[in-house]
This record gives structure tokens, C-alpha cells and sequence, in this order.
């Protein structure tokens, strides 16, 4: 095949991927233009670090030119390669133990790295500053959360996949999928609000199931 | 969310603080998620997946997918010429039944036919046929 524009979307996913159950490599490497960046993020943001995410990324364009053939074609190719990516994080953090080892403190230097990388676009110190800081207070929140939480909060709010794509993704049921996105970020709200300093303006807000993350507010309905 | 629903939760956060505290603090939160960037990889991470899917200089599977793929063209191509084929076979022989379908000129005289056969002479030794013709306009 001759060489593609990256961004040439006459020809489809799909086609490119038929293509490469030929070991097409040019084919492999206009998916992996088209789609490492979200798939690259999804993966720091399980992972929380540059290194490990970027070999999980090579392992899922690997994984994608391997199962090139198993691709059936009934669901979007997004979605599968998402759901290739989901997996390739969690096989990571469960075969590095990286959770064990990265602490609320990794997260929150990691988080940093990041924010200079990307160049942060305010220009006055004190902002950029500010925004480390917010930056790393999330991520050392995702953190804290379990993987399961974590996956869905990055799907659902980073990714911004609509719940069919991320039950799809995640093998939730979509009945039990908004429940539980729900609960995931009142987690996050949670420990968000506890590395903040303090939980702010508590008395407005009536108290959180910690179970359920369900609040149990006051107000009654007229 | 739109209908009575959405009419009824609106006349009640203007009534409710409770409430309309929690929406705005839910609406911040979500602020506060979507100002988080987008990371990008910082090496070129393709350099790797190139190294680790070099395509396979043989393998049966890939040749049995190039051969179906080869064998789909060929049957179209040859289910194509077949068509055309039996198309011309069957205008040849419809022509050669039909003598009234031939240039009428052909049935008015013989000195008006010429044969077209191989031959060093270029006008096939109807010379004189030809000047008799030319001679007669
Ligand atoms: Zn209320």
C-alpha cells in the first residue's frame, strides 16, 4: 500500500485494519497517528506515568496488528481499540503492582512533569503554579482511586465517551454503569476535597454515603 | 432534560438553596475535570510498535488471505469477460444471419465489394476494381 495521509479519512478504520490482517505496516502506522493520542491518554491517566504509558501504548498498536483478524466489525473500531487499551492498563498495573508503588506523593510530581511538558499556557508564574497544583491534586486523587473507578472517570470525563461506548468498553451493563460512574466521582470528589485542605463548605452540602456515595440531603420537594 | 420534569426542578432550585448549592458544586467539579489537559507522549512511541510488528516475510495465513482476496478479483474479472464474451459470440452470429442487416451496397453489384485479405499489395489486387469505382463517381 502506498504511503496514506495520517489524516486522510476517506479511508476508514475498518479498511485500515483489513489492511493490516495483510501486515500492512503502513496501514498500522495511520492507526496509531490517528488514534495514540487519546489512546496515550487514557493510559497516563491509569497509569500515571510517562513511561509506562507510553509502553502500554506500543503494546496496544502490537495487540491491535496481532488481533487485527478478530476485529468483527460490531462494534466501533474505537471502541475496541479502547477496550484493548483498558485491558493493556490493567494487565500494567496489576502485573508492576504500580499501585503499591505509586503513592498520593508520585502522583503529585508525575502530575507536575506534566503540566511543564504540556507547556502550561498561562504565563504568569503564580498561575502556572496554581495549575500545577490543581493538576497534581487530580491526579494524585485518581490515584486514590480503584482501578475500576479510575477506568470509568477517565472514559466517561476525559475521554468523554457517550455510557454506550463505555459499557461497551468496560462490560458494564449501561442499567448499572450510571450508578456507578456516579459513585466513582463522588469518590474522587471526595478525596479531591480532602487533599484541597479540608472538606469546603460541608455545612451546605449534607453528608456522603461513603458506600454508596449517595448523598443523604435535608431538602424535601414541593 | 426538557418537559415538566426540567420545569419542576427549575422552579424548585430557584426556591431551594440546598439544592442549588449541590448542582453548582457538581458543576464546578465538572469544570474543574474538563480543565485537565490532555497529555501527549513524549517520544516517539511508533518507533517501537514499528520494531515489534515487522510484517512476516512468509506466512501461510497472510498468503491465504492475499490468495481469497486474489481469487475475489479474478472471478469478477473472469464472470466480466465471459459476459462480454458471450455478448460478441452471440452479435456475430445474429449478424451473420441477417444478410438484409449488411451495407445494402453489397447486394447491388460485385464490382462494389471488396475483400479484405492479407497481401504485400496494399489494395489486395483490386487495382482495377478501384480505379473501375473511382471512375464511375
Ligand atoms: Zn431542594
Amino acid at each position: 500500500m502506498g504511503r496514506i495521509k495520517d489524516y486522510d479519512f476517506s479511508v476508514s478504520n475498518e479498511m485500515l485494519l483489513e489492511l493490516c490482517k495483510q501486515q500492512d505496516q503502513e496501514a498500522l502506522r495511520v492507526l496509531f497517528r490517528r488514534h495514540e493520542k487519546p489512546v496515550y491518554n487514557l493510559l497516563y491517566r491509569m497509569l500515571s506515568n510517562h513511561e509506562d504509558a507510553e509502553e502500554a501504548l506500543a503494546d496496544v498498536f502490537v495487540k491491535v496488528w496481532r488481533a487485527a483478524g478478530s476485529f468483527k466489525g460490531d462494534s466501533k473500531f474505537t471502541t475496541w481499540l479502547f477496550k484493548i487499551a483498558a485491558n493493556t492498563a490493567r494487565d500494567f498495573l496489576r502485573s508492576r503492582m504500580i499501585r503499591r508503588e505509586v503513592s498520593l506523593e508520585d502522583g503529585l510530581v508525575s502530575e507536575g512533569e506534566v503540566a511543564r511538558s504540556a507547556a502550561a499556557r498561562t504565563v504568569d508564574p503564580e498561575d502556572s503554579t496554581l495549575r500545577e497544583d490543581e493538576l497534581s491534586r487530580i491526579s494524585a486523587a485518581l490515584n486514590g482511586l480503584s482501578e475500576d473507578d479510575r477506568l470509568l472517570i477517565t472514559l466517561y470525563h476525559f475521554q468523554e465517551l457517550d455510557y454506550q461506548d463505555i459499557a461497551e468498553i468496560t462490560g458494564i451493563c449501561a442499567g448499572n454503569l450510571k450508578v456507578k460512574l456516579f459513585r466513582a466521582r463522588q469518590r474522587l470528589k471526595k478525596l479531591c476535597a480532602e487533599l484541597d485542605g479540608g472538606c469546603v463548605g460541608n455545612e451546605l452540602r449534607g453528608s456522603t454515603d461513603d458506600s454508596s456515595g449517595l448523598r443523604q440531603g435535608a431538602c424535601e420537594w414541593s | 432534560m426538557s418537559g415538566p420534569e426540567a420545569r419542576l426542578i427549575k422552579a424548585h432550585l430557584k426556591t431551594c438553596t440546598e439544592c442549588k448549592a449541590l448542582l453548582d458544586e457538581e458543576l464546578a467539579f465538572d469544570a474543574r475535570l474538563a480543565a485537565v489537559p490532555v497529555v501527549e507522549p513524549v517520544n516517539d512511541v511508533w518507533v517501537l510498535v514499528r520494531a515489534r510488528t515487522k510484517p512476516r516475510k512468509f506466512s501461510p495465513f497472510v498468503w491465504l488471505a492475499r490468495i481469497r482476496s486474489a481469487g475475489a478479483t479474478a472471478k469478477r474479472a473472469a464472470a466480466a469477460a465471459a459476459v462480454i464474451g458471450v455478448a460478441a459470440v452471440t452479435l456475430y452470429s445474429f449478424t451473420l444471419n441477417r444478410s438484409d442487416l449488411a451495407p445494402s451496397y453489397i447486394s447491388k453489384g460485385a464490382e462494389n465489394v471488396i475483400t479484405v485479405k492479407w497481401s504485400d499489395d496494399p489494395l489486395g489486387g483490386h487495382r482495377e476494381a478501384l480505379v473501375e469505382c473511382i471512375g464511375k463517381m
